[in-house]
């Protein structure tokens, strides 16, 4: 008897697999990246392990993570064992005797012939991995690999570290109608075949006969598996409520996000806000009850102020919510009381000893420990903001009167509680104060832009404090050796600079990056400061589809005073290689490079050009070299780009000429390093213009 | 279950519902802190390896909270509720919802939601995981999972829970400011107010911090703690090499530091530091946290 080992492969198809991992509530900004992760440790794994799987549904609520798998098929290998019986035509007790042995009956003999000769044969099927084995070892593995932002231990076990305390794992595989718990097991904590749905409204545990048993009875038991899906229902029902009662929805996307990781059953309530409560500018209502209470704003359809709002419950009650509204609305009226007194307190303030009473409070107000105060910050503002005015026909003193209050508000009593309204109580106190709107559009404005959708300041005066503002920032924060690296910016350099960079490029301002950086009257060596800005320019401009070459082309050898012209040189160059002359000089150009990269030794090579060994070619070329320098030159100390590419144009055809006559590499050494030379002014002078190697790069 | 009638009436509530599940009712303790967590019942008793449940009431002061009274909800001086479990049971977070259904908050009707709420305490060098919890709109828990006190970890880990009684009262009561709470039963003899109670004590405690007390005199003492709580480490030492079973002073140690820290907040709410001069003195203060914390943590492991 001998047994033999080989592999089939089974075709299973028709699995659904469904997991949940029940934890305490897992913080909202975290769930998403979460789902998204489970969904991509899911994929790694399915296809390592040689599953197909049709339809894969991560899922995130505040108290489960989970994943559906649906119609899973595998090939899985399976060993089977032969084991070999008694020769063909063996007496027929021998045949019994093996059957009985193996406890088998005569139909499941096979008859095979070996080397030997024909055989009973009769084969098992052993270590098959199952398909439950399979996604047990999986999700085994995806458990204890996840990567939470933030996690921690709990208890007495420290075999896993989870966002919050897990409570609990179901698993459960559907198999030819056929239900299986998949055997997980992870800390202290066994998989279940039942779970539960909402904890308040239907804490029963349940079982399931289906994926989409499992899924209605979510749904029954309220909770809305998906992030998405919870979003849309506070929309509908929320608007629906708005529009019943006269209001309409201030969108609010981010808050919206926060809101469905902070419910499985989001269930809108409208409110009003009381008469009373409504004496105070509306961002200060929006911002108080967004920040406090995460409540959605509502507008009125009738004058278009914010006098409503959503609060949205994770519950539906047999009060319908009444309570729930009423506990609301006692803390909206404490804070928005608290707003009132603040406000007032500013008020008066203002009224009394106008906004710049609060400079010296300023002194007292860190803005870094080795740039002293946000009151020396103003300082130093108020001197950058007028040397910047005259580049835009502003008067000095109108520009110091309003840079000078840029950061008052940073003291008032609404702004320490509420820091986000920044300038914008600025802009409302000096407008109080009597001060003209531009002054306090400048105030407000001076932030922006803060994010990528953000629009620029556009008034003269709201720019040149934009600007002083943020290169002052920028500088101050550079010298003390702050830096961004990789994902990290703590201190916000990339968008004080990206805002710098868009004022100046959308508003097609005639101001460059070292003008500011000079207005600052910096002390030290801006090299690497250049190279960063450099940066953030082409990263800007690529983002606004330029392509990529081109801009890295132009950006890489300009001087950061060609910033405004940039977009005009970028569309230029474009032109300029796409069109005939275009394509012949950049043949020219890869011909010359050619040459160059393959005698290193000559790059940046400098000769002095002696006429003794020279050709008549050599000549030649010479003096158009020599012409075309200047004319580049001159073309770009009077920034025009589109005169320097034409200058670059009409090397063509004497370099053509030149190399088609002469041969580079002649014999005599003397004559070969001159013509070297020549290759190297050539594409020095190119160079000089745009950096046209960033051409050959993939 | 009827709903409380008073601030004390919660208490009460409180302290019987969390000794039934098995933690031993301490009483506050004798000394100016800023939260329940200074206890020494929490912060020591959650480093080492023994287990330990507790609850008790602590009396807080944030110098620079004060309003003198006249704060619908802020106070220099107000009570907590603290619980905390060490192992933190798996049933913690029922247990809670099971103490607030007690005190009339039924899950059924009320919007309970617990908010991401990570919990870090720079004086004592410590942080922990958690949420704040909120009711119907209204914080008035919070609950957080230490991993870390004085720089050690936490093994086991302890389950904090800290219920503002103030605000936790004025939401079951329906008050609006906290000085109209009723203190104990309105149907009782004298039914006293919390404002008989406390707002004297306010405006004196205000003026005191805000404006009177004799900072000189402060920092003098503030250095002094700090001095004091050095030298009782380092006399353990001592003490220690000359006859070798003799304990470490911890726990007179950590007092010295619950005072440097409370010596700390006046000087805060009397407006004499700077910003600068801040966090050096939140540095001093955690120095001598992580210092008591070592040896808390070297007594314990000895002792075994």
């Amino acid at each position: 008897m001998e047994t033999i080992k080989y592999q089939v492969y089974e075709r299973i198809e028709l699995n659904d697999f469904i997991l949940e991992l029940i934890s305490e509530e897992i913080p909202a900004k975290m769930q998403t990246a979460a789902m998204r992760q489970l969904e991509s440790l899911t994929l790694k794994k399915v296809g390592e392990n040689g599953l197909i799987v049709q339809r894969m549904m991560p899922f995130v609520t505040p108290m489960r993570l989970g994943i559906i798998l649906e119609n899973i098929s595998t090939k899985v290998n399976e060993n089977i064992k032969e084991i070999r019986g008694p020769r063909l035509g063996a007496p027929e007790i021998a045949v019994e005797g093996f059957l009985k042995k193996n406890k088998i009956t005569r139909s499941e003999l096979q008859e095979k012939k070996t080397e030997k000769g024909d055989f009973y044969f009769y084969s098992i099927k052993v270590n098959a991995q199952s398909l439950s084995k399979i996604l047990s070892r999986i999700f085994t593995e995806i458990i204890q690999e996840f990567n939470w932002p933030k996690s921690m231990y709990w208890g007495d076990n420290y075999s896993l570290r989870w966002v919050r305390p897990l409570r609990g794992i179901m698993a459960v595989l559907f198999q030819n109608k056929t239900r299986e718990r998949v055997q997980l097991t992870v800390r202290d904590i066994e998989s279940d075949i039942v779970t539960r749905a909402h904890q308040v409204m239907h804490p029963e545990f349940f079982e399931f006969e289906s994926i989409d048993d499992y899924r209605e009875k979510m749904l029954k038991g309220k909770v809305i598996l998906q992030p998405s899906d919870r979003k849309k229902r506070v929309l509908e029902d929320g608007k629906k409520q708005a529009e019943a009662r006269g209001f309409y929805l201030v969108e609010d996307d981010k808050l919206l996000d926060e809101i469905v990781g902070l419910t499985e059953f989001p269930v809108p309530i409208l409110g009003e806000i009381p008469k009373e409560l409504l004496s105070i500018p509306e961002e200060v209502i929006i911002t108080s009850m967004r920040e406090h209470q995460k409540f959605l704003s509502l507008r009125s359809n009738a004058n278009g102020k914010v006098e409503g709002f959503l609060v949205i419950a994770d519950l539906i009650t047999y009060d319908e919510q009444k309570t729930i509204l009423y506990g609301n609305m006692r803390v909206l009226n404490s804070r928005l009381r608290d707003a009132i007194f603040f406000y007032q307190n500013d008020l008066n303030l203002v009224k009394i000893n106008g906004m710049r009473s609060w400079n010296d409070k300023l002194k007292s107000v860190r803005f870094h420990e080795k740039f002293g105060s946000q009151y020396d910050r103003v300082e130093r503002i108020v001197k950058i903001a007028v040397l910047l005015a005259r580049k835009f026909d502003l008067d000095k003193e109108d520009v110091k009167k309003a840079a000078i209050l840029i950061k008052a508000d940073l003291v008032s009593n609404l702004v320490s509680e509420f820091p986000s309204l920044q300038g914008i109580m600025g802009a409302h106190y000096a407008e109080v104060e009597g001060y003209e709107k531009l002054v306090s559009d400048a105030i407000k404005d001076h932030y922006l832009p803060v994010g990528s959708n953000d629009v620029v300041p556009n008034q003269p005066l709201s720019i040149v404090l934009a600007l002083s503002d943020k290169i002052d920032y920028l500088t101050c924060l550079w010298k003390i050796g702050i830096r961004p690296t990789g994902n990290k910016d703590p201190f916000a350099l990339r968008r004080a600079s990206l805002g710098i960079i868009r004022i100046i490029l959308e508003n097609k301002l005639d101001v460059d990056m070292d003008y500011l950086i000079h207005l600052t009257q910096v002390d030290f060596d801006i090299s690497d400061l250049q190279l960063f800005l450099k940066e953030r320019i082409i990263n800007y401009l690529t983002e606004k589809n330029y392509q990529k070459k081109v801009v890295e082309a132009v950006v890489k050898q300009c001087k950061l005073d060609f910033l405004p012209m940039l977009p005009q040189v970028i569309a230029e160059v474009t032109e300029f290689i796409s069109s005939e002359s275009g394509i012949r000089f950049l043949a020219v150009y890869k011909r010359v490079s050619n040459l160059l990269s393959s005698n290193k030794e000559f790059v940046g090579f400098k000769k002095k050009f002696s006429q003794e060994r020279a050709t008549e070619e050599d000549k030649t070329l010479y003096k158009h070299l020599t012409s075309i320098k200047e004319q580049v030159e001159e073309s770009l100390q009077d920034k025009d780009f589109k005169k320097a590419l034409l200058v670059l144009g009409s090397m063509i055809d004497p370099v053509n000429q030149f190399l088609d006559n002469v041969q580079v590499n002649c014999k005599d050494k003397e004559l070969q390093n001159l013509r070297y030379y020549f290759l190297s002014q050539i594409s020095e002078t190119t160079h000089s213009v745009v950096v046209f190697s960033e051409f050959d790069k993939k | 279950m009827q709903k409380p009638e008073c601030f004390q009436q919660i208490i009460l509530l409180l302290q019987n519902f969390w000794s039934s599940k098995g933690c031993v009712i301490l009483q506050p303790y004798d000394l100016e802190v800023g939260a329940g967590t200074f206890h020494p019942a929490t912060t020591l008793r959650s480093l080492g390896p023994d287990h330990w449940s507790a609850a008790y009431v602590q009396p807080c002061r944030r110098p620079s909270d004060g309003r003198y009274g006249d704060s619908p909800n802020r106070l220099q001086h107000y009570y907590q509720f603290q619980v905390v479990m060490k192992p933190s049971p798996s049933t913690l977070k029922e247990m809670y919802l099971e103490s607030l259904r007690l005190l009339g908050i039924d899950h059924q009707v009320h919007d309970i939601r617990f908010v991401e709420d990570d919990w870090e305490s720079p004086t004592l060098g410590a942080w922990g995981l958690g949420w704040e919890v909120w009711c119907d709109g209204m914080e008035i828990s919070q609950f957080t999972y230490f991993q870390q006190v004085g720089g050690h970890d936490c093994k086991p880990i302890t389950g904090e829970i800290t219920y503002g009684l103030e605000r936790l009262a004025m939401f079951i009561l329906e008050c609006d400011a906290v000085m109209d709470l009723p203190y104990n039963s309105p149907n009782s003899q004298r039914p006293l107010r919390y404002s008989d109670i406390f707002l004297e004590a306010e405006k004196q405690y205000s003026e005191w911090n805000f404006r009177e007390a004799n900072t000189e005199v402060i920092f003098r003492h503030f250095d002094d703690a700090e001095k004091m709580c050095k030298e009782i480490l380092e006399m353990g030492d001592l003490k220690r090499k000359s006859s070798d079973k003799k304990n470490k002073l911890v726990l007179p140690a950590y007092d010295q530091c619950i005072k440097a820290s409370h010596l700390f907040n006046i000087l805060d709410s009397r407006g004499v530091i700077s910003i600068a001069q801040r966090q050096v003195y939140i540095g001093r203060v955690r120095t001598l946290a992580k210092l008591c914390a070592d040896s808390y943590i070297a007594e314990v492991s000895s002792r075994v």
